[in-house]
């Protein structure tokens, strides 16, 4: 037999090794010792009672004892059924089932690598290229101790193209060196249970070949740049924003600058003044004290804005001029004022109103 | 004559079926997934790809996997 295949059954003996493992994991089982020592405690509280002449705490104890015991038949007939359940599960492949899915991984997917080293099994894959983004070839390193836990593989990037904002995304789907199954979790796990190494291999590679937008760490639309928080344009480097507020990401056109201190803002941390329709921040905003609008400083005097001052003079000048009006068409009523808020006043310093 | 037909579509299966002589991998597959096309799936006869029009022979063993199999991220 000639070294590569002696390095192949060696292999596949392993494997074999770790699926019969994975097969006969029964330790998760477990008897009803519990409920037995309920049953053995009732039991002798029984014999002590009918000892004891106590007919009446007897007969209690004994419903109590028909119940403890129907309580174990349940926990045994599930156990039952649970060690029945592996017993039925396809018979595990023999070496040479799994020697010839090597070969069939090798016709497919070009050399197979074993690692007895780091007890891995691994696969490269073509390159991956989707919608136009080149992400390179992927390794697939099966490690065949752990078949009986998840993941038991790890998908490796062997020329990483990273996710610009994330650099553990080397795939829209793998993170970590982790794949996310997603609608393939099922056909995988079946795969493995089975020992059809092939077709394990195969369903990640076609995983691997498939992009699902929406479903994705990063999406490929955002390989290359950080999606705008506001819009979800991606944006490159040179264009990329941050919010002076929430310091968030975004792109140019979702930005205003507060036309008091220059700084950036996203439309989300900025206001617009009611009186001159100009972005203004969180910090350099202010509140008119009568009509409680928000304004930007140039459009704020004393704490009143210039609408609500104008008003204010107008009605004052209008006073003004009922006073010298004849007697008897004097117009007896007071300038109105603006309605102002004393706590905002107090609050803003001197308002001279 | 019996074969080993493995489907990778959805949750996976193996099962042994029972065809006619002379049925071929195309017609197998289009009898197993009447409403799928054989272009949507890599068709392999004892681990190795086929043309459309491979016969069966007793024992084999077919396995279909889909093209496109959509992960997520978490």
């Amino acid at each position: 037999m000639k070294q590569r295949s002696r390095s192949l059954f060696r292999a596949a003996s392993r494997i074999r090794a770790g699926l019969v493992r994975r097969r006969h994991d029964l330790t998760s089982l477990l008897l009803p010792e519990r409920q037995w020592a309920d049953c053995v405690r009732t039991l002798s509280q029984i014999q002590r009672a009918t000892r004891q002449g106590w007919q009446r705490a007897a007969a209690q104890l004994q419903q109590d004892l028909v119940r403890e015991v129907d309580t174990c038949r349940t926990y045994l007939h599930q156990l039952s059924l649970e060690i029945q359940k592996f017993a039925k599960a396809a018979t595990i492949p023999s070496e040479s089932d799994i020697y010839r899915d090597l070969l069939g991984l090798e016709s497919e997917f070009g050399e197979v690598e074993c690692d007895f080293d780091n007890t891995e099994l691994c696969v490269t894959t073509p390159d991956v290229t989707l919608e136009g983004i080149h992400l390179g070839p992927f390794q697939i390193r099966l490690d065949w101790c752990r078949l009986d836990q998840s993941p038991a593989y790890r998908v490796i990037a062997l020329d990483a193209n990273p996710a610009e904002s994330d650099e553990s995304v080397t795939h829209p789907h793998v993170n970590d060196d982790t794949l996310c199954e997603g609608d393939g979790r099922l056909a995988l796990r079946s795969a493995i249970d089975d020992g059809r190494l092939g077709d394990f291999f195969l369903l990640v590679w076609r995983l691997l070949d498939t992009n699902a937008p929406g479903r994705a760490y990063v999406e490929l639309s955002n390989w290359h740049g950080s999606p705008c928080h506001e819009c979800g344009a991606s944006t490159d480097e040179d264009d990329r924003c941050f919010c002076s507020g929430c310091d968030e990401v975004y792109c140019p056109g979702c930005m205003c600058s507060c036309a008091d201190c220059d700084r950036d803002f996203c439309v989300g941390c900025i206001s617009t003044c009611a009186i001159c329709d100009s972005h203004v921040c969180d910090g350099c905003r202010d509140d008119c004290a009568a009509c409680r609008e928000i304004v930007c400083p140039s459009c704020l005097t004393d704490g009143i804005c210039t609408r609500c001052r104008d008003k204010q003079e107008e009605e004052e000048q209008d006073h003004e001029e009922s006073q010298h009006l004849p007697a008897g068409q004097a117009d007896t009523t007071k300038p109105s004022q603006p309605v102002v808020d004393a706590d905002h006043v107090a609050k803003k310093g001197a308002c001279h109103v | 004559m019996r074969i080993l037909f493995i489907n990778n579509f959805g949750s996976g299966f193996a099962d042994h079926l029972e065809v006619p002589e002379g049925t071929t991998a195309e017609k197998l597959f289009l009898e197993q997934i009447p409403h799928g096309s054989p272009r949507d799936y890599l068709i392999r006869v004892n681990r190795l790809p086929v043309s459309a029009g491979q016969v069966l022979c007793e024992g084999d063993r077919i396995t279909i996997t889909p093209t496109k199999i959509e992960g997520a991220s978490s």
